[in-house]
């Protein structure tokens, strides 16, 4: 190869490699797992993000509202979603 | 066995769904808080605040009870009582 020929090697060249495809998948997906989790603790009812206007934001929730991830021999309406700040 | 036919009814404080988890410091903290703010607002008559009463007591250990009242009376317990 001539030097201008290597020097064209673009961004696909080099990163899409077949082989290295599960190691991008598997960190990918694991980054994923982890934002999503990070995303749903930021949105738990104990997390205040505005103290002015909404101080406690556990007290928006009713009593029919799961806020656990999982639960066992119990039975809930609807789950927790946090809409505001 | 004794001949009365009164029964006891023990209960304690009730599930609340803003405190799902084990660690239930945030509900002994915000029954006492709503209690406090049940009795300025309506009175120490008022029937139905007698329900935080009861949670607080059977929610949070005595010496938080002793420690915030001593604070209440002091005017140094940073919780809002007023509603």
């Amino acid at each position: 190869m001539t030097a201008a020929h290597a020097a064209k090697k673009s961004f696909w060249n080099i990163w899409y490699k077949t082989e290295i495809i599960p190691i991008y998948i598997t960190v990918g997906g694991a980054c994923g797992l982890a934002g999503w989790y990070l995303t749903r603790l930021a949105r738990g009812p104990e997390v205040v993000w505005d103290r002015k206007s909404n101080p406690y934001p556990w007290q928006n929730i009713d009593q029919d509202t799961q806020v656990k991830l999982m639960t066992v021999n119990q039975k809930f309406e609807k789950t927790y979603s946090r809409d505001r700040f | 066995m004794s001949g009365t036919e009164e029964t006891v009814l023990l209960t304690t404080a009730a599930f609340d769904a803003r405190f799902p988890n084990t660690n239930q410091t945030k509900h002994c903290w915000q029954n006492y808080v709503d209690y406090y703010k049940c009795i300025s607002a309506r009175g120490e008559e008022f029937a139905p605040c007698k329900q935080f009463f009861k949670a607080y007591h059977a929610l949070c250990p005595n010496e938080w009870i002793s420690k915030w009242d001593e604070q209440r009376e002091e005017g140094t317990n940073p919780s809002n009582f007023s509603v």
